[in-house]
């Protein structure tokens, strides 16, 4: 018999097969907008003529784009608009009477959407490295997992946040885009968090939006060091903590706050 | 009588009660658009605290079909609502089945079924039967026990050509239909019904009321619905109409009827209605040349000058009756609207 969130997980799959023509639409966008990524740092280096920026050479800042590119598909997680729109129409109403926990269903469905998307980033990430020639080590693609699933954790509780702060703003589409852009420009997809100004690099590598791409893909392409990794990882799992103990309050709060349409 | 005590709470209640509300209060703050004109103006809103259910209480005994009536914006909903948990209330206690829903809201999902009326558990894209297996897995319901329920509904509700077929391609009726068959194979105690018949036809309405009536019979699972449809009501054995979050009547329909529908209909057949001053004896509902329907109160029916006129050589036929159940709510309801304009 089926544990009642695999089997929830499971359906979720199914219902989000439906919108996989929208998804591919989606995805072929963002492949563009990677692609421009890729031309406009090959004439920055060439017309330059520069054999590397910031300890990136050309060929590593192609794999970056390329995997970085990749793994926000993972990454780009939706349950910032599924608890926004499950409390603004009230359909949280027919979540809240199944025997389950509303949280790790937003979670798992947001998950199941993410899921669809893994065999082609695989596939990317892996032609990535053999076509660019990038040597890595067993250890490094070992970190990278870790570091790519406490980032997408990390994500998933912010939007969380964001999505439960729609009770007091009726809408959290404003603050998602917001969070979508900043994630963009801060977590190292424009370009490496290394090439910012200092003063503005010291502040950025404070915070957690670096784990969504800047880091994992650092890690893989070989720009961090090994000796390092450990360090990213508790960072990682520093700023999980926090923003779990914020979303757990604030959650608590919400839920207290709810009201259903209808009367 | 037997009581059993709640020790988490400290409330007592009689074993046949499975549910009791004691003195609930739940507020709302909304916003209100601002009346003033102007261009600015309309940015402005107001926040007004609206109160959605004032001060219920009720007892709801095991194994009834209980109607829970009201106008739009009533507070049925939100009494529902805080009844299964999805809603905390601001004061007061609701205990369901020995459970406080709001603290013990997963434990009590195993024991109820719900169809919101507006909110169809069905996933969209899916066929019915996606949606059946999940509740399966959810409830853990066994194999053989799940075909053997599935089987029952899908025949009883006539939804055998239906319940593989996307949900999207389904009629409204048949929405609702799977809904309901959704909400019942763990065989729930208690079923919460926010206006079920929404948009059903006519059929699907009697076999729902027969699917209800059946499961009270033979598992014993008691009903609470809501609704605007009065023929809803001819299933429930009890009625609770509340009013703008006040608890108007809590009996019988036969109590209903009495108090808010004591009063009798005649209809009068006669060659010369005109010349009769029919306002004299009650209030005219309706009139034609030759036929009159009257409200009139129980005593002139008894009163030798009402007689005379039944008896006279001009009627030809009369016909007394007691008011049909929606005429005794559209009297009641708009009783509420005099005294809210009265209490301004």
């Amino acid at each position: 018999m089926d544990n009642p969130y695999i089997a929830f997980f499971k359906i979720s799959i199914k219902d989000s097969s439906a919108y996989f023509k929208d998804y591919l639409t989606y995805t072929i966008g963002r492949i563009l907008t990677y692609m421009l990524m890729i031309f406009v740092w090959n004439i920055v280096y060439i017309g330059g003529h520069l054999s590397e920026i910031g300890s990136f050479s050309l060929m590593q800042i192609d794999a970056y784009f390329v995997i970085g590119g990749a793994i926000f598909l993972i990454i780009d997680s939706k349950n910032d608009k599924i608890l926004s729109d499950d409390i603004k129409t009230g359909n949280i109403a027919k979540s809240l009477i199944k025997p389950v926990n509303y949280v790790y269903m937003v979670f798992l469905e947001s998950l199941a959407d993410n899921v669809l998307v893994l065999p082609p980033v695989f596939i990317t990430i892996i032609f990535a490295l053999y076509y660019l020639g990038i040597s890595t080590s067993i250890l490094s693609i070992i970190t990278f997992i870790i570091i790519v699933l406490i980032g997408y954790a990390i994500i998933n509780v912010i939007q969380f946040i964001i999505g439960s702060l729609s009770i007091y703003t009726t809408s959290a589409f404003g603050m998602s885009i917001l969070l979508a852009n900043v994630a963009f420009i801060l977590g190292g997809a424009i370009m490496p968090l290394t090439f910012f100004p200092s003063y503005m690099s010291n502040i950025v590598l404070l915070l957690p939006f670096q784990m969504f791409i800047y880091v994992p893909t650092s890690i893989l392409i070989g720009i961090i060091p090994s000796s390092a990794y450990l360090y990213y990882i508790l960072f990682g799992l520093f700023w999980l903590l926090m923003l779990s103990v914020l979303g757990y309050f604030l959650w608590g709060h919400v839920k207290k706050k709810i009201s259903s349409a209808g009367g | 009588m037997f009581f059993w005590h709640n020790y988490n709470e400290g409330i007592t209640m009689d074993s046949n009660v499975i549910i009791k509300v004691d003195r609930v209060m739940k507020k709302y703050k909304v916003s209100e658009s601002n009346s003033k004109k102007g261009f600015f103006n309309s940015f402005k809103r107001k926040k007004v605290i609206k109160v959605a259910v004032k001060n219920i209480s009720l007892n709801i005994k095991k194994g009834s079909i209980v109607a829970l009536l009201g106008k739009n914006g009533s507070g049925k909903s939100t009494l529902i609502k805080m009844m299964t948990g999805i809603l905390y209330p601001d004061s007061g206690q609701i205990i369901v089945d020995g459970l406080l829903p709001y603290n013990d809201r997963k434990k009590l999902a195993l024991k109820m079924g719900v169809v919101l009326g507006a909110h169809g558990q069905l996933y969209w894209n899916l066929p019915a039967i996606d949606t059946f297996n999940f509740m399966r897995s959810m409830y853990k319901i066994p194999e053989k026990e799940f075909e053997k329920r599935l089987k029952l509904y899908l025949k009883m509700l006539s939804l055998k050509d239906v319940y593989k077929k996307p949900v999207r391609t389904m009629s409204l009726g048949e929405q609702m239909k799977c809904n309901f068959v959704a909400s019942m194979l763990h065989n729930p105690k208690i079923v919460f019904l926010d206006e079920p018949t929404i948009g059903v036809d006519l059929p699907s309405k009697s076999a729902l009321k027969e699917a209800i009536l059946t499961a009270r019979e033979k598992l014993g699972t008691t009903f609470l619905l809501t609704t605007h449809i009065v023929e809803d009501i001819e299933i429930a054995d009890h009625v609770i109409v509340i009013n703008k979050g006040r608890k108007e009547f809590d009996g019988t329909k036969k109590k209903l009827e009495h108090i808010f529908g004591d009063n009798r209909i005649v209809e009068l057949y006669s060659t010369n209605i005109a010349q009769i001053n029919l306002m004299h004896y009650g209030r005219v509902i309706s009139k034609t040349n030759n036929m009159a329907k009257l409200e009139v109160r129980p005593s002139m029916l008894k009163s030798k000058e009402f007689l005379k006129i039944l008896n006279s050589k001009h009627v030809f036929d009369y016909r007394v009756s007691e008011p049909h159940l929606s005429y005794v709510l559209s009297k009641l309801y708009k009783s509420f609207d005099k005294k809210g304009e009265r209490d301004g």
